[in-house]
């Protein structure tokens, strides 16, 4: 509890001071990359590692967050500092309709659920054009004023700290509910049905906080996409950034919140990297899912905690005489 | 009105095409609950490999099929030993995510390779139409239903008559029983892959031939295959067959008489409409745990 | 639901009638009995009796097809397993079930759940109400684990532990729910008898000061001998004798049974 704590205050803490070292516009942006994807590999990782289910849909909730702010503010000239929670709220309210259906599904149902929705969101943004403007998208989603005298370097420096605050509040929501009885309780479902309802949770209610709760992150993440892009489109639920997501929940190991912030710091440099070379990455993509599920089950945070895991001492004198250890069950 | 019978006869050669391609999904979850997600691309990889062997090698349409079952054959059964082996006393998840990232790297790897232009594959027969009275259907597709309905029927005849089809089913009936039998699961689940790879990619070529292969095809695929598969229950042979016509016919029915943009919905909503009603699908009698 | 008792006259479980089929199997039929405050209850019976049936329709994770179950006079048949535990009822399993990657103080601490429930708000905003909540959970968290002897296990990972060691374990994490009936499901499966012994020792000792009565299934004839104040005997799903440990053990029907004399422990 300790360590996290203090790992996610450090990462906030340097990453903070980053745009002080940083100028060139090119790196920043990767930059405020890194942190946009840190917060989605969060919520994403609350209903990975916390709802214990694979949802392919998450970028349902992006999606929707992205096109509630583009819709608010072009269309009803909401400023940004309403459209991003408005934007995590709405999301949120998807999170709550959807997983009132899928939250009662399990295993590869759960996954081909939580997928379809996201498709039929990306048709309905594709074909609803009266809405949603169709395949055009939404453009021109406005910049606030006052970053019109900016310059280039200042306004990616101010959206830099607006990441960085969506990812704060995340990280703050993320931890509180981790380390909560509701977040003891959602594990308890996750690792073990029965005797989590035997103590007297409701295994419904904890997943859906979970699920609700990544939601609600991806809908602030999307919201803040909107205004960085300046351009929603129906590719916002493409599926390619669900294999992203996913990786970055693998890979960093899921079920920690500094794994998925180690996740998307690789994931994006990756992108950056080969972005040119979209098929040859997703490629990769693809070996490295395999290879994680094969070599590296609980990511590389996972990897790092067996080794410091704990030894039993010698025992003392017990109450109960103990049957000679042995190792597994 | 009298397009109905048209439309009813297009869900009918479509929904066989979507059974044929679904059965291969679910006898390798039924068999094997293994959920594979890479079905789609299997389907793809028969498709392209079925233009190559035609164009390429310019082989007639019977014998370069006989090629791709034979070689995605020896290819599904790699992919169960290699890769599937390890994870199978893991659970559900490690299958998902694991089919998951093959079907990724499959897809874009034949991107790749192939590009992004839809392949022709030389079909046998002309594409000129034929009459049933006031219904046209053409050459090539009563061909391609004609295949189809062989293809499953020996399906079903595999895993009902022959002795590998009764050690499929012993085998995932009960493993420990049937290795004390003196089965080999292990190639047994291996042989179970082989089959479901075998019948996606021969889907997947004889589509080919009416509609061109296309690489980034597999998403669709899959997503249509899991919704007969839902509808019809997973594992259910009979399921794959009425839930892939099922489908066929409401696709048909929704795109003539509301609109061909959001044809693809339909797929959706019955899949959600199904596993919130029905769970275990049409097919299925769900006993309770004694 | 049905009128409540004061404590004094309502048993603290009673199951009136209850029966199950699964399809056409009757697995339990017509079970009546009543495990009263204070007391520590066997349940025994050859394997297929239907015991662990009768707990899963006890706590709700099977209904009944007939019949009642009353806590302390109020009717709850059919309430669902976390309904039960609110009212007092926990239980443990038959095949172990525990959180396996969790340690032990973990795993004990997730069954002090309804003991540290917090609202939405209190949720993400705590203040010192729930810091001194969590504090006093971990703390009895801890003392448990020390009560079922796995104190110097206290960090380690489920998984670990020994198939002796979990039994304990599971029964710790019941104990944390606070129940007042607390359920086992053959709680000695695995044990060798000196931690059998150990088992009944503590059992005796968390009747009347941490829970109120057990109600255990068992085949370790010696435990449950020792340990109970009456037991119930099932039979092909039918309750075949009840009474006080030694008039069961002559109960020639029961000896029957259990195929022509008694099992040893």
């Amino acid at each position: 509890m300790r360590f996290e704590r203090n790992a996610l205050l450090a990462t906030l803490l340097i990453t903070a001071l980053l745009p002080l070292v940083i100028r060139d516009q090119y790196l920043l942006h990767v930059a405020i990359m890194v942190l946009f994807y840190a917060v989605l590999a969060t919520s994403l990782n609350l209903i990975v590692g916390y709802v214990g289910e694979f949802s392919l849909g998450h970028t349902a909730f992006l999606g929707t967050g992205a096109y509630a702010a583009a819709l608010l503010s072009t269309k009803l000239g909401w400023p940004m500092w309403a459209t991003i929670p408005a934007a995590g709220l709405l999301a949120a309210f998807m999170g709550l309709l959807i997983g009132s259906i899928t939250l009662r599904l399990q295993g590869p149902f759960f996954v081909i659920v939580t997928l379809s929705f996201a498709e039929v969101l990306r048709l309905v943004a594709d074909n609803w054009v009266a809405f949603t403007n169709g395949p055009m998208g939404i453009a021109g989603v406005p910049q606030p004023s006052w970053l019109a005298q900016a310059g280039n370097l200042a306004t990616r420096q101010f959206y830099f700290y607006l990441a960085w605050g969506v990812l704060a509040i995340s990280l703050y929501l993320a931890y509180r509910f981790v380390y909560s009885s509701a977040g003891r309780a959602a594990v308890a479902v996750r690792e073990n049905r029965y005797v989590a309802q035997s103590v007297g949770i409701r295994p419904f209610r904890y997943a859906m906080l979970a699920f609700v709760l990544g939601a609600l992150l991806a809908g602030m993440a999307g919201g803040f996409y909107a205004h960085y892009i300046s351009f929603v489109g129906p590719e916002v639920f493409r599926f390619a950034f669900m294999v992203s997501m996913i990786i970055m929940v693998l890979i960093g190991g899921k079920g920690t919140l500094v794994g998925p912030l180690l996740g998307a710091l690789l994931v994006t440099f990756l992108e950056e990297y080969l972005r040119e070379a979209k098929e040859l990455r997703l490629s990769l993509f693809g070996l490295a899912v395999m290879g994680i599920v094969l070599f590296l089950p609980r990511g590389l945070m996972g990897f790092l905690a067996t080794r410091r895991e704990v030894r039993p001492t010698a025992a003392p004198p017990v109450a109960v005489a103990i049957a000679p250890r042995r190792q597994g069950v | 009105m009298d397009v109905l019978p048209q439309f009813l006869v297009n869900g009918l050669v479509i929904g066989s095409f979507y059974a044929l391609s679904a059965l291969g999904l679910t006898l390798i979850l039924g068999l094997m609950r293994v959920v594979n997600f890479a079905h789609g691309e299997l389907y793809m990889l028969g498709g392209v490999m079925g233009w190559w062997v035609t164009n390429a090698l310019g082989l007639d349409f019977l014998t370069g099929l006989a090629l791709v079952a034979l070689v995605m054959g020896v290819f599904g059964w790699l992919v169960d030993r290699v890769l599937i082996e390890r994870i199978r006393s893991q659970g559900e998840e490690p299958g998902i995510l694991l089919t998951i990232g093959l079907s990724i790297f499959l897809a874009n790897t034949a991107l790749l390779v192939f590009g992004t232009a839809p392949l022709k594959v030389e079909g046998p027969v002309s594409s000129g139409p034929v009459f049933f009275g006031p219904i046209v259907v053409t050459k090539i597709r009563l061909f391609a239903v004609a295949v189809c309905a062989v293809l499953i029927l020996a399906a079903y005849l595999l895993i009902q008559k022959t002795r590998l089809g009764r050690a499929m089913r012993a085998t995932f009936q009960d493993p420990m029983a049937a290795q004390l039998a003196g089965i080999k699961t292990a190639n047994i689940y291996a042989c179970t892959f082989a089959l479901g790879t075998i019948i996606a990619s021969m889907a997947g070529m004889l589509l080919g031939s009416i509609y061109s292969a296309q690489v980034s095809i597999g998403g669709l695929v899959s997503m249509k295959a899991f919704v007969v598969v839902i509808l019809g229950g997973m594992g259910s042979f009979a399921g794959a067959v009425v839930g892939g016509l099922l489908l066929g016919i409401a696709e048909s029915l929704w795109g003539g008489y509301v609109a061909t943009g959001w044809v693809d919905i339909i797929g959706f909503a019955i899949v959600i409409l199904t596993l919130v009603f029905r769970p275990y699908g049409l097919f299925s009698r769900r006993a309770e745990r004694a | 639901m049905g009128t409540v008792h004061p404590l004094g006259n309502a048993p603290l479980l009673e199951v009136r009638g209850v029966s199950k089929s699964f399809g056409g199997i009757k697995a339990v039929k017509d079970i009546s009995f009543q495990v009263r405050e204070g007391e520590i209850v066997g349940l025994i019976g050859p394997n297929g009796a239907g015991k662990t049936t009768c707990f899963n329709l006890i706590t709700g994770f099977y209904t009944p097809t007939a019949g009642q179950v009353f806590v302390k006079g109020e009717n709850v048949t059919g309430a669902k397993p976390y309904q039960m535990a609110k009212k007092g009822v926990v239980r443990s399993f038959q095949k172990t079930n525990i959180l396996k990657s969790l340690s032990v103080f973990e795993n004990v601490l997730a069954g002090r759940y309804l003991q540290t429930r917090q609202g939405l708000w209190r949720t993400f905003f705590p203040g010192r109400a729930v810091r001194e909540t969590e504090r006093a959970a971990r703390e009895e968290a801890e003392r448990i684990v020390h009560i079922m002897g796995l104190g110097e296990r206290m960090n380690a990972p489920a998984y670990l532990l020994s198939c002796g060691e979990l039994r304990l374990l599971e029964v710790g994490v019941a104990l944390a729910a606070k129940p007042d009936l607390l359920m086992l499901d053959e709680p000695a499966a695995g044990l060798n008898s000196q931690e059998a012994l150990g088992l009944g020792r503590i059992l005796k000792q968390l009747r009347g000061s941490h829970v109120t009565s057990i109600l255990l299934v068992e085949h370790n004839m010696g435990l449950v001998m020792n340990v109970s104040d009456r037991v119930v005997v099932m039979h092909f799903g039918e309750k075949l004798a009840e009474g006080a440990p030694a008039e069961v053990q002559r109960n020639p029907a029961v000896v029957e049974a259990y195929l022509g004399g008694g099992r040893a422990a």
